[in-house]
Parts: structure tokens; sequence; C-alpha cells
């Protein structure tokens, strides 16, 4: 909302920020059922012989405000100091303010007198902050589902609910240092990362036995979350006509359950599982100790397959400048280490259609040959044996993102200042470990909830059209 | 170093901005403040409305519409298993996965018989619990709400302590399966003294049904044969589907072998085929359709739909009370129910 500068001395400047925000949403719905219409022409909902009417209502309030201080001393030592107050309006009752604070300071080593400018620029940071989420408005509520019974009124449950709910809460340290080097041709960054979250919120399926179904949104233990992120992007060449820059990236991510506050351990659908000293989420299910021997499988159950989100992902780049302005351009990314559950292939061995991943096994079980089959092909490829839990696969992956080739066109165009062609190509090239599934890593199952970060839902493959291939093939003018 | 001046002017910039800060949190306060912070959403409803006396009819509804729910389940996956019913191979939408259709209940697979279930034992002793606490004493002894709760809470348990392996409590550790008939038959008895009480004579014999049911399981023959003599042979007690457009109050087992479009269920196969053309038995009528199932079964190809009439509709009842089949098949054990005791005559 508002930024306030003032100069204490000539060396020291200060920067106080203030802002805040209140944030309403609403929603109003209605939709309607028909069935049984009675003959041709454009059908309407009220002339169905069944018709049914849903209205949906909701009001959300969500608020906070944050003050920040900035102090500059000698432009080359930075202190920050920060707070955000958060707030939202619960059904029935107030979930109250939270207080987030942070601290940051920066210090520009290469301005030191000491320092040698032929060896580049360094400057060196530190960070702690706190963030929160809270729960959702009507999270913390028991509350039951108007659904009908025939026509006549009847309620069935629909959340849990839980008095005790409250925000979680994550601190968060980093250090880091970010350099340019041989006059810049050369430029790092890197930064180290630690995060432990309190009351870490997660859907925890519910017991059948508590009588409401599905999931209920729980403060639960503590978990950490750690790991790098480092950039580096170096000039090789850089001539008048010919230039080339080739760059990479490292980023790792480890998260680990430390406490469930002596609460038992839970899934979160998807065959993910919240369980003290294991990833958040691990893939936990029935799997096959002697996957690759010719023998019976071997079927254990609550195995730890590892961490549903990558633990490791690597990119790497390269720009080249060619003569008459031509350029390329190609970037590509690996993640892995991580495990998913495949929709598709769980529901295909489980019904018994004829799924591209046993298509070798098949001539054998037809031909009742079982003895030429691997234990995993037993266990996934013969219906009565198949378990989902065997769809369950690394999905380390590796794709190029982009190859993209300019150049101008080789003659004029009335008019125009400059011609271009551009020939690009997206997510053409893929390699995945596991080759006995052809599902791209990046789908989501579709059957759960899957957005990204430390409090997702698991994430499975499979259900949605995955990221597409795109060629394209431009031409850009301007006049 | 700062001289006596700068330090002044430092000072009045502090002081400017701090007023500046106070110019603006007012009127962020005003904003604030003017706001309406309350939520609203009218769809689920809190459960404290639930003690309003005028929520009770609904309360209890529920509780019928989860049995319903839970019964459907438990017949429709049953019926394949014992083969009262083959697979066609239909594995999609109303079918079943292939170790169904084997005839093995993989405990992955079973969520929806266990959770449906369990969600009307729990409504209806949670119902039970709220009508005890938001009615005196007297108008709880004597309340047509709480002798259907009674009702349906036996019910409930009866189907699981019929159905399940083991019995679990409110999150509680697994103990034999017994249990849950011993609280049916307690809710039983319960909903037998209330409904007297409050003048509900068909649900005090659709109780007594159920518990000489309960009571043959327990091996108390003596007090099955008194609760069963008690219920007229023409008594039912009926569990209601509805053909009304919302697929969870169909009636599973005729949507999902009524050809419309559904044909992932037939009675080629099992022993009703041959029994039916053999005794007529309008309980166990099927017809020839002439059409293959959906799908098709592995060493079989598809298989032909003759389609089940037990259930002719989607808005077909199910019947949980008398449990007349054990007198006219004394055998019914070889079917695959696996019942115990062939003294299960005594139920009716």
């Amino acid at each position: 909302m508002g930024t306030f500068d003032w100069r204490f001395t000539e060396e020291l400047r200060s920067s106080f920020s203030v802002g805040g925000q209140a944030v309403t949403t609403e929603e109003n719905w209605v939709s309607a059922y028909g069935e049984d219409f009675p003959g041709p022409g454009d059908a309407v909902v009220s002339s169905a012989a069944q018709t049914l009417g849903f209205e949906g209502r909701m009001r959300i309030v969500n608020g906070g405000f944050f003050l920040q201080e900035l102090l500059d001393f000698r432009n080359k030592y930075f202190l920050t100091l920060g707070l955000r107050v958060d707030g939202n309006s619960a059904f029935g009752e107030d979930l109250g303010l939270e207080a987030y604070p942070k601290a940051s300071f920066s210090y520009v080593l290469s301005d030191e007198s000491f320092w040698n400018p032929d060896h580049g620029q360094v400057k060196l940071r530190a960070a702690w902050g706190q963030a929160g989420r809270a729960p959702g408005a009507f999270d913390a509520v028991r509350t039951w589902d108007p659904v009908g019974w025939g026509g006549q009124p009847a309620f069935q449950p629909n959340n849990l609910g839980n008095s005790k709910l409250g925000p979680e809460r994550t601190s968060e340290i980093e250090l880091g240092f970010d350099g340019s080097f041989f006059d810049d041709r050369l430029a790092m960054e890197f930064t180290y990362y630690s995060q432990e979250t309190s009351d870490a919120l997660f859907s925890v399926r519910q017991p059948p036995s508590a009588g409401f179904g599905g999931s209920q949104l729980t403060n639960v233990g503590k978990i950490e979350n750690k790991g790098i992120e480092f950039g580096v992007n170096y000039t090789i060449l850089d001539r008048r006509d010919w230039g080339a820059d080739v760059g990479g990236s490292v980023y790792t991510n480890n998260s680990k359950v430390l406490d469930l506050g002596g609460a038992a351990e839970f899934g979160m659908g998807g065959r993910g599982y919240i369980v003290e000293g294991q990833p958040v989420p691990v893939l936990r299910g029935f799997c096959v100790t002697n996957p690759n021997e010719k023998a019976e499988p071997i079927i254990e159950a609550d195995c730890n397959y590892g961490p549903n989100l990558p633990t490791k992902t690597f990119g790497i780049n390269t720009m080249v400048r060619m003569p008459y302005s031509m350029n390329l351009a190609v970037r590509g990314e690996y993640q892995g280490g991580h495990y998913a559950y495949n929709v598709n292939d769980g529901e295909s061995y489980t019904r018994g259609i004829r799924w591209p991943s046993c298509f070798n096994a098949y001539p054998d079980i037809d031909s009742g040959n079982i003895s030429n089959l691997t234990a995993i092909e037993r266990a996934r490829c013969i219906a009565s044996n198949a378990n989902r839990d065997f769809a369950i696969y690394p999905q380390d992956f590796f794709k190029v993102r982009e190859i993209t080739f300019s150049a101008p066109v080789p003659f004029a165009v009335p008019g125009a200042n400059e011609a271009r062609v551009i020939l690009s190509a997206r997510n053409a090239i893929r390699w995945q470990k596991a080759k006995y599934t052809f599902a791209d890593p990046e789908t989501s199952g579709g059957f759960q909830r899957g957005d990204t970060g430390l409090n997702e839902a698991t994430h499975t493959i499979g259900g949605s059209i995955p990221t597409p291939a795109i060629y394209t093939f431009s031409l850009r003018l301007n006049f | 170093m700062n001289t006596g001046s700068e330090k002044v002017e430092t000072m009045r910039k502090l002081e400017k901005g701090i007023r500046s800060i106070g110019w603006l949190a007012m009127p962020m306060a005003l904003l604030m403040g003017g706001c309406d912070f309350d939520v609203t959403n009218p769809g689920p409803v809190q459960d404290e409305f639930l003690d309003d006396p005028d929520a009770f009819v609904a309360v209890v509804n529920g509780m019928g519409r989860a049995l319903s729910d839970g019964m459907n389940y438990v017949a429709f996956h049953g019926a394949l298993v014992t083969r009262e019913l083959f697979p066609t191979g239909g594995t999609g939408q109303f079918g079943i996965s292939v170790k169904n259709g084997d005839g093995i209940l993989d405990r992955s697979e079973q969520g929806a018989p266990w959770n449906n279930t369990q969600r009307s034992r729990w409504s209806a002793e949670d119902g039970l619990r709220r009508f005890g606490e938001v009615m005196s004493s007297t108008e709880f002894a004597s309340s047509e709400h709480v002798a259907m709760a009674y009702l349906w809470a036996g019910y409930a348990n009866r189907t699981l302590g019929e159905n399940m392996c083991e019995a679990v409590i409110d999150v509680g550790p697994a103990q034999p399966r017994e249990v849950f008939l011993t609280r049916a038959q307690e809710h039983f008895s319960n909903a037998i003294e209330v409904g007297s009480a409050s003048g509900e004579p068909e649900l005090v014999t659709a109780a007594r049904a159920g518990r000489a049911a309960v009571r043959v399981q327990l091996g108390d023959w003596s007090g099955a044969v008194t609760d069963a003599g008690s219920v007229p042979t023409d008594f039912e007690f009926n569990l209601g589907y509805y053909d009304i457009g919302d697929r969870d109050q169909y009636n599973r087992i005729a949507h999902a072998s009524g050809n419309d479009p559904y044909k992932t269920h037939t009675v080629w196969g099992t022993v009703y085929q041959d029994y039916f053309t053999e005794t007529e038995d309008a309980r166990v009528s099927w017809v020839d359709t002439g059409l293959p199932g959906d799908g098709g079964v592995e060493g079989l190809g598809p298989v032909p739909f003759l389609k089940q009439l037990k259930y002719p509709t989607r808005a077909a009842d199910i019947k949980p009370a008398p449990d007349r089949c054990g007198r006219r098949y004394p055998d019914r054990h070889e079917l695959g129910r696996g019942l115990d005791h062939p003294e299960e005559g005594a139920r009716n």
C-alpha cells in the first residue's frame, strides 16, 4: 500500500513498507438435471419426466497486512525485517490472526576493499522466515449433507470436522550466494534451504467406522524439507557472428516426516502415506519382492516404494548464435527419484484388460507356459493375481522441453523492418525409466486433487491428457 | 559522523514517516471495519442444527438412506462372489473386478460394502446419542424417531454382523463379528420397547423379524423361534430404492443387469438358471434376452445375458426382513453364502 524512504545518514538508508489486503470470495451456482425427454426437438430440462435442481452458495473472507523495514548500510550490508499478519473468517468462529515474522541479511562481499575486482562479484545472503497456511473456512466444523431419500429429506455425514484445527507454520532458513565471474561470462547462484513445518495440514483419510467417509484436514506433527538450488550459466563463445551460452541447474528436495505426535501413520489416497521417517508422502502398498525371478511372486504388504515428489531435478540449456542472425536454443529437464501410481495400468491389470505393459507375457499366459513368466509378470498380468499396487512405478524422466531455431528470411518483405522464421518443438522428446508403461509421468490420475507442494494430495498418473508435444512454424514480421 | 542539525532533520523525517503511517492506517482500519466478514455456505449443514426437532425426520431418514446404500453394495458384491449372479465380464461402471468375479473378496477392492454399511451403523447410533442429549428421558422412551433409529441401528449392525468377518466400532480394535450381532440384538430390543410405547406396531414387527435373524446367528434358537412366531407370514420390511435420476438411489443389482445400458450380471451359470426352469419359483425368475452380456469372461468369452427379474426395476426394494430363503433352500450354504446352521428355517 505504501513505501516510505528516508536517509538517516549518508551511509544508512531506510525503506519502510506497509500493505494489506482483504479478499472476499463469493460463489453461487445453480444446475439442473433432466431425464426421460418426450421426443425429438431441442430438449430443455423442464420438459424431462424427471428433473432435479441443485444450488450452492459460498462466501469466504480472507485478510491480512504486512510491515517491512529494509536497512541499507553503505550499499553493501542489507538487513530486512518483516512481519506478516493473516486472518480469515471461519464458518461459525474466527480462527484469529496469525503473525509470521521474517529477517534476511545480504552482504556484497566483492565491495570490500580487500577484494580483487578481477575476481568478479559475489553477494552472500542468509534469510530466516516463517510462513503459514490456514485451514479452509469450513474445514473445522462437522457438517452434514442434505441428500434426500426417495423424495424425503435426509441428512448424511459430510465433513467430520475438527474443533482443534489450526494453521500450520513453516520456518525456513536459506543460505546462499550470487556470483558473476570472468567479466560476467560465468554467472552462478546457489541456495541451501531447510524448512520445518509444525502442525502440518494434511487431508487424513478417515476410518469408515468413524461414520464420515473421505478425508479430514488435520494438523499432523512435524515435517522437514531440505535441499539445494544451484544455477550456472557460462558464455563459451562471444564473437561478432558466433556465440554460445550453456547453462544448467540442480534442484534437490528431500522431505521427511519427523514426528506424528503419537498419531498413527495414515493414508492420503492415491497410495500415498504419511509415515514417520519416510518422505512426504511415501508411496506404499503391496509389492513383489522377487520381481525378476521366474517363480511364483512373493508378495509383501505395506512396502515403502519411495517418495511421491521428485527428489532431484536437473536442467540444461544452451543457446547458439550463428552468422546471419540465426539462433538455436535447446532446453532439457530431468526429474527423478520419485514414484507414482499409474491409474490406467492398475485398473487394467485388475480388470483383465489386455494392456501394453503385459504384451510380452500374454503369449505365455495364453499357451499355459506360466513357468516362462517372471514373478512380476505373473502378479501383474494374470488378472486373478493382480493388485492395483503393482502399478506403482518409478517416474524418472527426461524431456527436451524446447528446441527452437530462428533465422531471418533470405529475402526482403515489402514494408517490413524485419522478417524471421521460427521453428520450434516443445516436449518432443521423452525418455523415462519405467519401460513397461507408456503414460507420461506428467499426467495426472484425475482422481486426486493434484496440486503441488508440501501439502498436496498424492500425485497419480494416467487419467488426464498429457502435456502435448507441440511443433510450431511461425513467421514474425516487424513493421 | 552526524552533526546536530542532521540529527534534528533525521528526527523530523522519522516523525513525518510515522505520521504518514498513522494517516494510512486510519483508512485501512475504517475499510477493514466496514467490511462484512461473515461467511456463508448453505450447502453443508452444521452439526448443531440437527439438534432441532424439526430436523429429526431428516436425521432418521438419513439413517435409512445410509443403510440402503450399504445394503446395495453388500448385495451387489455378495451376489457375484456367491454366484447368485454370474459376472459377464463387465468391469467398468456397475461391473466388478476380475478378482471379485472369481470369488475373491480382495481387501483393497471391498471398500464400498464396508464403508457404506459402517456409515449406516454410525449414523444410526450417533442419531441415538443426539436424541438422548436433546430429548428428555420421558420423551426419548416413547419417541417414534428414537424407535426408528433403534431399528436402523439394529439392521445396520445385523448387516455388518452377517457379512463381515470382524467388527470395528468407532475406530476401536478389531473384534469378533458377533459384536455387531450382539449390538444388533440390543438395538432391536430397544426398538421393540420404544416402538411399543410410541404405538408403532409395524416397526415393532420389523424389529422382531430382525432380532429373530440375529438370534439365529448368535445360536439363541428358542429366542429366534419366539420372535419369528410373532412375525406374520405376509409381513415385509423393505429398504427403498428410487428411480428419480440419482444413481446412488438406484437398486444397484437392477441397474447393473437392466440392459439400460448395463448387462454386467447374468443368471447364466448360477444354480437359479436350472432351478427356475424346473420350479418356476417367481422369486428367482429370469428371462433370456438372447443377448450377450457386457465384456467377456476368461475361458468362456461372451456369456448369455439371462436377465434377473428378482429386482425388475431400479426402484425395486430389497427386503432385509423377513428372510424366508432358508425355508425354501435348506442347502443354501452350498450356494456359497456359508451359513453355519441348517436350522435357518427358523429365521422366519
